[in-house]
């Protein structure tokens, strides 16, 4: 446990708008850390801080301008995320990086369950078995029995969330990145999510997540990193860090 | 002033002038040449310089080139129109022959050396001193398929036949079996598809692995090719629908009494059907109580 | 730098394709058209270049795809590919094919066909080009397999009931001519003539462009569940993002008969590098 499993360091990301006469924005600057197999690392911050673009550049959808995400993989390789060759990234997706977003889209006219089951199937797992796991995700998680034959992308956030939820977990990955998960879920429901989390955790999954709500970081989180305008602000053991709370700053703003 | 008279009197000349079998020595030397390609390279079409011939085209003129440029003395030679020897067309050319090369000719099959048939094979069996020269309205198997002449060498080149199995495909679905009946398309020596020009089923598997030589002359087309003696000749067919040939319902020859012969059927005055034996040399042969061999 | 996690060859490597019409093509063609100069007319010669220096790999299980808007010479690749075209320069080198050694576009005439009708799949934006109307839907997907040698009926129309099944064509219609099937019918018995004999690359050209909404969405379903379900190699040609978005691992962005960019397909529209992807992707969202 020793070693880490994503080490990351001087990591920065600009975007060029071409269709905004060349407008430069930078959603992160030099963002440094690592993480431990089994640790949480919640990433908290205001709203436009840099917390997706983070996640985003960790699984590769955004392309980072500058620095490194060396990431240990299952056969004990290392591979710099930022550089990985494109298939080697899907290799990586299928087999051990996992995204979870509020704002992934389900896609269309596949039923809960297959959407679910996919990542099983990919892995060469025969149907009916990985669909059988897959109602057993969906179980725990809550899901109606009558919704999992339907298509997710008719359902409300929430039961869209515990879908991707789902998925993600269905075969436990070794780095799971979780953007806002639970934001639109019940108090039940995210009590559920907990328990799942947890459990991969003490299945040795690293994770990294962004959540509004503290209360499931002083759950999840070993240490927390503060991101203020696309930097680290702080960063540090829950309870020991200071974490402003910036939904009651931002309505204090209004006011 | 040209009478019926005058007319006759000039057939009774002797046709002086004229090469030895119509056609002069060079068109004789290009159509054995092609002849010779054409059995070196079995069921191969292979094109030559067309002659006018004193016949309209497509009325044997192929044929009638490969048996004039082959005969010479001795050779006893055999006319027969879809087997009948008495048939108008035959008589025709067999008395050109006579008239220009003054050989022998004969209705016997077992007799001849050179047969020139249009849509039969004689039903008596040939042998290793035999050719069988058939006039042929289309040499080209692939044309149903593809229309272009270009193309189809082509695939012909490439043995790309796929398409022909394609319509054997689509006839078997379409009418349960292949329906094709004359001219039933075979594969040569393992090569080449090729028709066997308008001949009944029946005569199909006469050609493969034969005594006698078998050449194929289309005239109008400018193409002659060949299949030699022992030569592989295989109809092409799926193995879960093989080849058949034509039966006649237990049917025998009314003038004969055969029942291994090829049999046309013809309308009785009572509504009924007549079966009668196709080629009439064989069944006369019959009726005379002569031997005959069988394929 | 690549660990064992990924496979060790890719399928297919194209190679600097270049495919330019004209009678009379000149040395400025390559170097006066492309996406700087905006044209891809060579304005010395007057001839098109259709594509020029296009590069990739396509490794096994992988989609592939293109995305460009009309002219940008994504088809052309496929017609490369396919080899209704002969590049002018340009290598290919696909597993399939001579053990990877001998550039496709140097194949002889057979070896072409066996490429055509053994190896490769294609999937044509009309029906017509891939099919042959007035053939039965079943005999169409029995052509594939009559060149590969198959010789009884019985068995031939076993595999391609199992292909029009999988692709929903109502059994019934099998022994029908797709002249009168809808378009979206004609679409799906060119899926299962493409994948007759189970090629190793299967090339699917703007394949629901021209269908109704609705019929649309069952064929992308159509191509995803067998891409689920056969681990598919493909490369696919869209002018919709949707498709693209839907079926591609990866993405080649093509303008003016160049690749302007490539990525993988959620980097492609959610973080677009070159101005053209970026209006591209603006502009369908």
């Amino acid at each position: 446990m020793n070693k880490p499993l994503l080490s990351v360091a001087g990591l920065s990301k600009s975007i060029t708008l071409h269709i905004l006469q060349g407008k430069v924005v930078t959603p992160l600057r030099d963002i440094t850390f690592d993480l431990y197999p089994g640790e949480f690392l919640g990433i908290v911050g205001p709203s436009g801080a840099g917390k997706s673009s983070l996640l985003k550049c960790l699984y590769r959808t955004y392309v980072p301008t500058s620095g490194s995400m060396r990431y240990r993989t299952e056969a004990g390789e290392m591979v710099d995320l930022a550089t990985a060759e494109e298939r080697e990234m899907i290799a990586l997706r299928r087999r051990e990086i996992r995204y979870v977003s509020q704002f992934l889209k389900p896609p269309p006219r596949v039923e809960a369950a297959d959407v679910v089951a996919a990542p099983l199937a990919a892995a060469g797992i025969e149907q009916r078995e990985a669909r059988a796991r897959a109602d057993g995700m969906l179980e725990r998680l809550g899901l109606p029995d009558s919704l999992r034959s339907s298509f997710p992308s008719l359902f409300s956030g929430g039961e869209q969330q515990r879908v991707n939820v789902a998925r993600a977990l269905v075969s436990p990955p070794r780095l799971l990145l979780l953007d806002e998960p639970t934001s639109a879920l019940d108090s039940e429901n995210r009590a559920r999510v907990l328990e799942l989390l947890l459990e991969a955790k003490r299945d040795g999954v690293a994770m990294l997540g962004i959540f509004h709500d503290t209360e499931m970081l002083e759950h999840l989180a070993d240490r927390v990193l503060v991101v203020e305008e696309g930097r680290v602000a702080r960063e540090g053991r829950v309870g020991e860090v200071e974490i402003p709370n910036y939904i009651e700053a931002a309505a204090v703003e209004f006011a | 002033m040209t009478t019926v008279h005058g007319l006759i009197e000039a057939r009774e000349m002797t046709f002086t002038g004229y090469s030895y079998a119509l056609i002069d020595d060079m068109a004789k030397r290009e159509i054995r040449r092609a002849l010779l390609k054409a059995v070196a390279v079995p069921g191969h079409q292979i094109p030559f310089g067309s002659r006018e011939m004193p016949i309209a085209r497509g009325w044997g003129t192929g044929g009638l080139q490969v048996t004039l440029s082959l005969l010479g003395p001795g050779d006893v030679v055999k006319v027969i129109d879809q087997g009948d020897d008495a048939g108008v067309n035959a008589s025709n050319l067999r008395r050109l022959v006579e008239q220009m090369t003054g050989l022998d000719t004969t209705g016997a099959t077992s007799e001849a050396s050179v047969i020139q048939s249009r849509h039969r094979i004689p039903d008596e069996r040939l042998n290793e001193r035999q050719i069988l020269v058939l006039q042929v309205p289309n040499p080209e198997p692939l044309r149903a398929v593809e229309r272009s002449v270009a193309q189809a060498a082509l695939m012909h080149a490439e043995q790309d036949y796929a398409r022909m199995w394609l319509a054997l495909y689509e006839d078997v679905v379409r009418r349960g079996e292949v329906s094709r009946g004359a001219g039933y398309p075979v594969m040569v020596n393992h090569r080449y598809v090729m028709t066997p020009s308008p001949i009944p089923r029946w005569d199909v598997p006469k050609l493969h692995q034969a005594d006698a030589l078998y050449l194929f002359g289309a005239g109008r087309e400018k193409r002659v090719y060949a299949v030699p003696p022992h030569t592989d000749v295989v109809p092409l067919a799926f193995e879960d629908y093989p080849f058949h040939v034509e039966h006649f319902d237990g049917h025998a020859c009314a003038s004969c009494g055969s029942t291994s012969s090829y049999l046309e059927a013809s309308p009785t005055d009572d509504g009924g059907l007549r079966y009668r034996c196709s080629d009439t040399a064989y069944c006369e042969r019959v009726r005379e109580g002569k031997e005959t061999v069988q394929w | 730098m690549v660990t064992a996690t990924a496979t060790a060859a890719p399928l297919l490597s194209v190679q600097g394709l270049t495919t330019i019409h004209g009678e009379a093509p000149c040395a400025a063609c390559v170097a006066l058209t492309g996406p700087e100069a905006d044209r891809n007319q060579c304005p010395e010669c007057g001839s098109i270049v259709a594509c020029a220096g296009v590069s990739f790999d396509v490794w096994p299980g992988e989609v592939l795809g293109i995305v460009g808007e009309s002219g940008s010479g994504k088809s052309t690749v496929l017609q490369c590919l396919y080899q209704d075209l002969q590049p002018a320069v340009g290598a290919a080198y696909f597993g399939g094919f001579a053990e990877g050694q001998r550039s496709i576009w140097d194949a002889d005439r057979r070896e072409r066909r066996e490429l055509r009708t053994q190896s490769i799949g294609m999937v044509y934006q009309n029906p017509r080009q891939g099919l042959n109307l007035m053939v039965t839907a079943g005999g169409n997907i029995a052509e594939r397999l009559l060149d590969a040698n198959w010789r009884r009926v019985g068995d031939i129309r076993e595999k391609a009931s199992d292909y029009l099944q999988r692709t929903e064509v109502p059994l019934p219609r099998m022994d029908d001519f797709p002249a009168f099937f809808s378009g979206g019918m004609q679409q799906r018995v060119q899926i299962a003539k493409a994948l007759a004999n189970s090629p190793q690359l299967v090339l699917l050209d703007e394949l629901t462009t021209g269908l109704d909404v609705s019929v649309q969405a069952g064929v992308l379903d159509l191509v995803r569940d067998i891409q689920r379900d056969y681990g598919l190699t493909a490369v696919i040609v869209s002018h919709d993002l949707g498709v693209i978005r839907l079926l591609a691992d990866r993405t080649l962005v093509m303008k003016q008969g160049r690749v302007v960019e490539s990525g993988l397909t959620d980097q492609i529209l959610e973080d677009p590098q070159h101005p053209y992807t970026q209006l591209l992707v603006n502009c369908a969202t």
